[in-house]
């Protein structure tokens, strides 16, 4: 059976595409790329993603920069606090396994979920998107990727973590000695490159793309 | 004019526009996640998630999150807890923020998807304009009540001196963990659509 197409309703004018509004089921027309601000349903009035510039090329580099930076990142303490001379340090890791350790697994899991597993397994699935585009990967492969990067975008959260250390610090700082160290710094930088990774990545867009080359290869 | 109309489905994955063929179900030709006009049992799975919440949200209040032990002194603290010493140390701006993403954030969630599912229920013909801000706050702030657990996961490994002082968590971040994913999971699996569908003559 051939897939169901969309012959009877109007072909878009050149440089547009139909689209549905995911929000309130709206059909409209909005242009492919959209140099002037984002074109917004007429019907609920929430801005259609699918139109922002999109080239690969610039997730590709900035996921790459945030894999890198995820290294020192992880691997070096974050947050050093001494109290009479005696330090203990802070590590994403290492905070999730105190908390497993000592019988907290379920809120220890949401952390290491949050901090560490989420946002590595979005930036290697953006760096392997791109590359099996570069490199034309066949599309079963690149369905797969892209659904899982569907489903884990909420399930980063690198700056609800942000927002927690200022707050430990806050609490803290009338206890003992407080310092950021180097993988503070790294993370941060880590928390800047991951986001314009993720605002630069257009995954709307990127299905297009897919099936643009699809039937260019027919 | 809205796709429903036209018996074409949006593909929830991917954005892709198919027609539904009126027997069976059918898959979408872009990405192959099954198709749906609406997400199928949207509002009772919502319901099942938000109303474990709602039970879970009594002990993660009520119980300790956590305990600061220092030399003979321990004393267990619940959210609102930290939040009133917070406030008593002068630390009002820090306090507020504690506030709102452990306590209001997440009561406005409860109460905010309950609101557009009562509407769903009983057809009433609510603003959908105003449906869908609260629908979009609720959708845009639930990750942050991830906050406390972080801020526990940060205070217990760093507070660790042994007798001289300890941090340690307690039962109530695991219900607190348990409300925070169950909103998320509500919100995600509520179809904002069905608001839209209320305003059909």
């Amino acid at each position: 059976m051939p897939p169901p197409t969309l012959p009877a309703l109007d072909a878009p004018p050149a440089g547009q595409v139909l689209l549905a509004c995911a929000e309130c089921d709206q059909l409209m027309y909005c242009p492919v790329r959209s140099t002037g601000g984002l074109p917004r349903c007429p019907g609920c009035g929430v801005a259609q993603k699918a139109s922002r510039p999109f080239d690969p090329v610039v997730p590709f580099a900035l996921a790459l920069a945030a894999l890198i930076l995820a290294l020192p990142a992880n691997i070096y303490p974050q947050l050093t606090f001494s109290l009479l001379g005696q330090p203990n340090y802070y590590t994403l890791i290492g905070g999730a396994q105190h908390l497993l350790d000592s019988g907290f697994w379920w809120v220890g899991l949401l952390v290491i979920v949050g901090t560490v597993a989420a946002p590595l397994r979005l930036l290697m699935l953006i760096t392997f998107i791109c590359l099996g585009w570069f490199s034309g990967a066949p599309r079963g492969l690149m369905v797969v990727l892209l659904k899982g990067y569907h489903h884990l975008t909420s399930w980063v959260m690198l700056d609800v973590y942000l927002l927690s250390v200022i707050v430990s610090v806050v609490k803290l700082k009338d206890l003992g000695e407080f310092e950021f160290s180097q993988g503070f710094y790294c993370f941060v930088l880590l928390l800047l490159t991951l986001s314009a990774a993720m605002t630069s990545f257009n995954q709307e867009r990127f299905w297009q793309l897919l099936e643009e080359r699809d039937h260019a290869g027919d | 004019m809205r796709a429903i109309d036209l018996h074409v489905c949006r593909c929830a994955i991917c954005g892709k526009l198919a027609y539904q063929h009126s027997s069976g179900s059918s898959v979408c030709p872009r990405c192959h996640a099954p198709l749906h006009q609406r997400e199928p049992a949207s509002v009772s799975r919502t319901w099942a998630l938000l109303l474990t919440a709602m039970v879970l949200f009594l002990p993660a209040n009520l119980y300790p999150i956590m305990t600061v032990a220092q030399l003979d002194d321990s004393s267990p603290s619940t959210i609102l807890g930290g939040v009133i010493s917070l406030a008593a140390h002068d630390m009002l701006p820090i306090a507020i923020v504690v506030f709102v993403a452990s306590i209001a954030v997440p009561l406005f969630k409860l109460l905010g998807i309950a609101v557009l599912l009562m509407a769903i229920h009983r057809g009433h013909k609510i603003n959908p304009r105003q449906a869908m801000v609260m629908y979009r706050i609720i959708d845009l702030i639930g990750r942050w009540s991830m906050l406390d657990l972080f801020v526990i996961s940060i205070l217990v490994t760093l507070v660790s001196f042994g007798k001289l002082a300890s941090i340690e968590a307690n039962m109530g971040a695991t219900a607190f963990g348990a409300v925070v994913v169950l909103t998320l999971l509500a919100a995600k699996s509520f179809d904002p659509r069905l608001i839209w569908d209320l305003q059909e003559p």
